[in-house]
């Protein structure tokens, strides 16, 4: 994620002079990635409706004390990874639980799949599904430390120094922790990975 | 680097966050050693499945509900509080606080009534064990403000008893100028409440509660006040419905002690109670177990409003059901549609005072109030039929503007849940009396009788 965006920060030196609509702008532009990102570290669609909410309140109103000195987003995930870490102290952790995607109801926006087409191999979109779904459980097996990592290197795209931020941790921590996880991820994966 | 070491900095490799040197290092020992490709091909294959699951995208009600939120965030606190509006509060506050009181001390806690009130009449006259109540009055918002001056008073040698007069009279000239500036006071001048006559149940009991209330501030809906019961209480007005044999003369001395308590409840005014004779003990103990039926029946009309206010269109259902459980009597459940609530409720208590009926009148939040009343059955049905808006209709019933022309008749079944102890000549009746809009002018409120 490019570290200056200029839009961002036109819109964000609007929102600072306290301009809603501004603000409204950045919450429309970031609000897919949130919502996407909150809701792998919560079970519960609406715990990730809420949660995804409450951060960019949060964000609105600390936003005077936002610098740049990292992008945007990776200041309003911040806050949200936050919020996500108070509600997991209150609720416990979402390791064990059913994933979101896979509730009754659930939907996704369709990106990431093939695009399914009259010649695809009879049972292809079963398969896929399927290992979606095992994917997707083993993500949300994981410790949450581990899933942390894993959501925002290879699900947001942060890079380590990002995600140092974020944890508030020494990239040295980053890398040693997401070489664990997904260590941990490919045992869990092993036989699709033969 | 040792084996290890490269083992740990793979993924590093992988995402490309690796320095030159540690790079060139880890590419040296993949070369070398073929168990180590494997892995980093396993650690490669693991990260390419994560990334191509598909993203979530935010539902599509988000960034409304954050821009709602933030809205809400920015309002600047409380900016309405000022000018009379603040009086207004101040003067509820107080009555609140007064009500409060009654309302927790509670018949089995009149020895702690006691304790609470007598130390204060005798701290006045300078005896330090009794010393506590004055914490007592600290510890209610505004009322304590109130009471620390009281406290200061008391300390200078001031009567108490003067200051707190001093203080309902202002409480209820706030409280008055509150309800001239809603524009209520059409509905102060409606007839009030005859006392009830009593409705003796099968068992022997009054099963009218004495619940005589007005409600002049919730006909216009939105300025119902919406979260507490006890709030409302700030507006009643609570009649003392005795048995019809009852004499004459202690009717009187329980009206005049009702009208001290219900016109001046505050921590003064329980003091002067505590220093009156048994006489006067009496009264309150009365009073304060109709309270207790008052707050019973309260507590039954929020668990309503909450319904209501959470899934208008099941509200009579769930709230009739629930009900039905919780009150051991036949229940009678009827929405009415008015244009003009001021109107209706000026109208309905005057049906009910006619009828010298004991009812307790509720606002139920989203422009809407409950009348309940109990009564026999057949009064009940006489009742209904005098007062039953001919402007119902199923739509209306889910929350839609009811036309004219449309079907009239009452579409909620008279609700029907018999308890088993419920004695059967008496129901329950609760009318909940809703505003609705865009009826033509000769409707509902034109029609009504």
């Amino acid at each position: 994620m490019a570290r200056v965006d200029e839009a961002d920060e036109l819109l964000v030196a609007e929102a600072q002079r306290g301009d809603v609509a501004a603000f409204g702008q950045l919450v429309e532009r970031y609000q897919d990635a949130l919502f996407n990102g909150v809701s792998r570290m919560v079970s519960q669609r609406e715990d990730a409706e809420d949660l995804a909410q409450e951060a960019f309140v949060k964000a609105f109103r600390g936003i005077g004390a936002f610098e740049g000195r990292s992008s945007f987003y990776t200041w309003l995930y911040s806050i949200a990874f936050n919020v996500v870490v108070s509600h997991r102290r209150k609720v416990g952790s979402a390791r064990h639980l059913r994933p979101l995607s896979l509730h009754e109801g659930s939907e996704d926006d369709g990106r990431g799949h093939q695009v399914e087409d009259n010649a695809e191999r009879p049972g292809a979109a079963i398969e896929r599904r399927e290992l979606r779904e095992r994917l997707e459980l083993a993500i949300a097996d994981l410790a949450d430390d581990y899933r942390e990592v894993i959501v925002m290197r290879d699900i947001e795209g942060f890079g380590y120094q990002a995600i140092a931020e974020v944890l508030g941790c020494p990239e040295g921590t980053v890398k040693s922790r997401l070489h664990r996880a997904r260590q941990a991820l490919r045992e869990q994966l092993k036989d699709l990975l033969v | 680097m040792i084996k290890d070491e490269v083992g740990t900095q793979l993924s590093a490799y992988l995402d490309g966050e690796l320095g030159e040197a540690e790079r060139r290092a880890v590419e040296a020992a993949l070369s070398a050693d073929a168990a180590l490709r494997a892995e980093l091909d396993q650690l490669r294959r693991t990260a390419e499945l994560v990334r191509a699951l598909p993203r979530r995208a935010a539902p599509a009600g988000l960034a409304p509900r954050v821009r709602r939120a933030i809205a809400v965030a920015q309002r600047p606190s409380r900016p309405w509080l000022g000018g009379w509006r603040a009086a207004a509060l101040a003067a509820a506050a107080c009555l609140l606080f007064g009500i409060t009181l009654l309302l927790t001390h509670r018949p089995d806690r009149t020895r702690e009534v006691a304790r609470d009130v007598t130390p204060l009449r005798e701290h006045s006259k300078g005896e330090p064990e009794h010393a506590a109540p004055a914490e007592a009055l600290r510890a209610a918002g505004d009322v304590a403000a109130r009471g620390r001056s009281s406290t200061r008073a008391e300390a200078n040698g001031v009567d108490k008893l003067e200051a707190d007069k001093e203080l309902l009279a202002r409480a209820n000239d706030e409280a008055a100028a509150r309800r001239k500036a809603f524009g209520y006071g059409d509905l102060s001048e409606a007839p009030r409440p005859a006392l009830a006559e009593a409705k003796t149940g099968s068992d022997g009991r009054s099963v009218a509660p004495g619940l005589v209330k007005k409600a002049e501030a919730f006909a216009e809906g939105e300025r119902a006040p919406a979260d507490d019961g006890r709030k409302d209480l700030k507006v009643a007005e609570p009649a003392a419905p005795r048995p019809t044999a009852a004499p004459a003369a202690e009717v009187a001395k329980e009206e005049t002690a009702k009208q001290d308590l219900d016109g001046y409840a505050n921590a003064g005014e329980l003091r002067k109670a505590g220093k009156a004779s048994s006489e006067a003990a009496a009264a309150l103990a009365g009073e304060k177990r109709r309270a207790a039926d008052r707050q019973e029946l309260l507590d039954e009309i929020a668990r309503e409003r909450r319904f209501a206010q959470s899934a208008p269109h099941r509200a009579v259902g769930a709230a009739g059901g629930q009900a039905a459980n919780s009150a051991a009597e036949r229940r009678i459940e009827r929405r009415l549609a008015y244009t003009d609530l001021a109107r209706c409720l000026a109208e309905a208590q005057a049906t009910l005072d006619a009828a010298s009926l004991a009812y307790a009148v509720q606002p139920v939040g989203g422009g809407q109030f409950v009348i309940e009343t109990r009564l026999p059955e057949p009064e009940a049905r006489a009742l209904l039929a005098r007062l039953t808006e001919p402007a119902k209709d199923k739509g209306w019933e889910k929350g839609e503007q009811p036309q004219a022309g449309q079907p009239r008749e009452a579409q909620r079944p008279d609700a029907l849940v018999v308890a088993k102890d419920a004695p059967p000549p008496t129901v329950h009746l609760v009318l909940r009396f809703v505003r609705v809009e865009g009826v033509p002018a000769a409707g509902p409120a034109e029609q009504k009788r």
